[in-house]
């Protein structure tokens, strides 16, 4: 799918758009620079200071605006690989990068398929934030893990318990019956 | 962006990817953090693996009559066509809105969430107001389904009925049974003579006091004789050849079509109250168009069948025009009016050859009043040109007799603010408003001690 960019505004001006008429829709420009400020605010963090960060910046901006899902790739790119360059192992940066880097891919991969302009509704970013939790509850436990095999790679019996604990957490959110059938 | 025939989607695959490069990195440099960056995107994958896009029904649009006209504007609902029992859970809805002339924008929705929206519609008639198409989300957003374009919106809005009109007659009125006094003898109240009774004449027209008074022995009695009472034929006849926008930079707009308010509103808007005028009155009212397109609708009376004709004027468009094997044949002793912009010499044809036979014939000038916003000197000549041409056409009827008067302030279609500028430039158009003449037209016809 391709949408007619902002130039095409200007080429076929002339008609009144068709707006929603309720309450409860936050515009896509917001998650747009939701997107963008995220990725900027993780891209700060990891490159460290140095002038290259102009780049990430861009192409964040790029992704956030432009339907491109080589732009969404690249962004994440510029993310990760200097994590692993510049950030020191064991960092707790990292709980908030794994969140992070998460959200910058669903919200990049959300606006990849939509044209410039519109609207999302509160229901659908709740439903996006359920299935993003769900994940993250099983994301976090990793990050935690990985944070304390990093600390106490020696102590065999830390890590095992680490990964015992993490086994039985993914085992019962699994396991447990979700609400809507509960009910 | 929608899934491939095997049922991955480009998302899938980078979540994939960007796994193995935090991995690969992760193993390279012996750091398990860098590993655990890519646990979202590999739980994703994980996840994008099983997940499958419910199957459910395009949701559709249909107008809300309760909020109809906000602010002008028509109020559209979008409504969920029904869930699918399948889907193990609702997913995500896009809606792909395009008005016309505008850019796309969207709207995303949960499932089965309903929501209304705003798009312009015309004054009148037949348009499509919203394009749109939708595409299907997986909670996700691993997986898209692909856009399914869907028939666009299209309303129908009826014209307008402006203020009642005078309504000129024929004097050849053939009906049986109305309001107009005709000019042949017969049933009515407009008295025609006083004669002496006759074999024939009914006994209710005995005038005794015209009987005392002339017949003197009383041997012989005197009845009243009236002029028949006859309802009056109309037929609109509209031009749909031609609608041209007031502002004269549209004339030459090209691409994708716009809402723009043009001379067929006028027409229509014209038409619908000169039939509410005459229909009014119980009179008869016919509708045809100069493009031969569509079968005449039948001169016919009542409120049911102004509705028709507003219906029939609703659903008229441009149309090019085709060649006719014969000219249209209006009723006998009917007033036939040609609602047109007057650009080519067809409408005044008709006009002129209806009126060499006999009938009162009204020309109705549509075009609105221009706003000169041409863009180019060859523009410029273009419309300079066209308004000369018209110029001369009209000025051609009026040497032939021919009234022509100006129907595009009957409602809506121009604010009354805007009146003299069109009456100081009489090349523009004729400087008769419709109201002002359908009146002196109705005086000017009545013959004398014929009530109206």
């Amino acid at each position: 799918m391709r949408w007619p960019v902002a130039g095409a505004r200007r080429a076929t001006h002339g008609g009144t758009p068709a707006v929603p008429d309720r309450r409860g829709l936050v515009p896509l420009w917001a998650v747009r620079c939701a997107a963008g400020l995220i990725a900027v605010l993780l891209g700060a963090l990891v490159w460290n200071g140095s002038g290259w960060i102009v780049l990430p910046v861009v192409v964040a901006a790029g992704a956030a605006i432009l339907p491109s899902i080589g732009l969404t790739a690249l962004t994440l790119l510029l993310l990760i690989v200097p994590y692993a360059v510049n950030m020191p192992a064991g960092s707790p940066w990292l709980l908030v990068f794994v969140a992070g880097l998460h959200a910058v891919f669903v919200l990049n991969l959300l606006l990849v398929h939509l044209p410039l302009r519109g609207w999302i509704s509160l229901s659908a970013l709740r439903l996006l934030g359920v299935s993003f939790l769900r994940l993250q509850a099983v994301a976090q436990p990793v990050a935690v893990l990985a944070l304390l095999v990093d600390d106490a790679g020696s102590s065999l019996p830390v890590v095992l318990v680490g990964v015992a604990a993490l086994v039985a957490w993914c085992c019962w959110l699994v396991g447990r019956r979700p609400l809507r059938s509960r009910r | 962006m929608a899934d491939t025939p095997g049922g991955h989607s480009p998302g899938w695959a980078l979540a994939v990817i960007l796994t193995l490069v935090c991995v690969a990195s992760g193993l390279v440099s012996g750091r398990p953090d860098t590993v655990a960056l890519g646990a979202p995107l590999a739980l994703l994958a994980l996840a994008g693996r099983r997940t499958r896009i419910g199957t459910s029904a395009r949701p559709s649009f249909s107008l809300d009559r309760r909020g109809q006209q906000e602010g002008g504007r028509l109020r559209l609902l979008l409504a969920p066509a029904g869930t699918d029992a399948a889907t193990p859970r609702p997913g995500l809805v896009a809606a792909v809105l395009a008005a016309p002339g505008c850019p796309p924008d969207v709207l995303v929705l949960m499932e089965g969430e309903e929501c209304p929206v705003l798009a312009d519609g015309p004054l009148s008639g037949e348009v499509d107001v919203l394009s749109y198409g939708t595409f299907y989300l997986s909670p996700d957003l691993t997986h898209a389904s692909a856009f399914d374009p869907a028939p666009p919106v299209r309303v129908s809005i009826l014209p307008p009925v402006g203020p009642l009109l005078a309504r000129p007659v024929s004097r050849r009125l053939v009906g049986l049974a109305g309001t107009h006094g005709s000019r042949r003898p017969g049933e009515g109240s407009e008295l025609r003579t006083i004669a002496h009774l006759q074999p024939g004449d009914q006994l209710r027209r005995i005038d005794w006091r015209s009987t005392a008074r002339r017949s003197t022995d009383q041997d012989r009695l005197m009845v009243r004789r009236s002029f028949a009472d006859a309802e009056a034929s109309v037929l609109l006849v509209i031009d749909q050849g031609h609608d041209l926008p007031a502002s004269t930079s549209d004339w030459f707009a090209a691409g994708a079509p716009r809402l723009v308010t043009g001379s067929l509103h006028g027409a229509r808007a014209a038409a619908t109250t000169i039939a509410a005028s005459y229909l009014a009155a119980g009179d008869r009212v016919g509708l045809d168009d100069l493009g031969g397109t569509r079968r005449a609708l039948r001169t016919a009376s009542g409120a049911r069948h102004l509705e028709q004709v507003r219906a029939r004027l609703a659903a008229t468009a441009v149309v090019p025009r085709r060649r006719r094997r014969r000219d249209p044949v209006p009723p006998q002793g009917a007033v036939v009016v040609v609602l047109s912009v007057f650009l080519d010499p067809e409408p005044g044809r008709l006009l002129k050859l209806w009126h060499a036979r006999g009938h009162v014939v009204i020309g109705v000038d549509c075009v609105p009043v221009l706003e000169r916003t041409e863009a180019t000197p060859a523009q410029e000549r273009t419309v300079r040109l066209t308004l000369l041409r018209r110029r001369l056409l009209l000025e051609d009827l009026r040497r032939d007799g021919i009234t022509v008067v100006d129907g595009s302030g009957v409602e809506g279609l121009l604010p009354f603010r805007d009146r003299p500028a069109r009456q100081a430039d009489p090349a523009v158009g004729p400087d008769l408003s419709l109201p002002t003449g359908f009146r002196l037209l109705a005086r000017r016809g009545r013959p004398q001690g014929v009530r109206s």
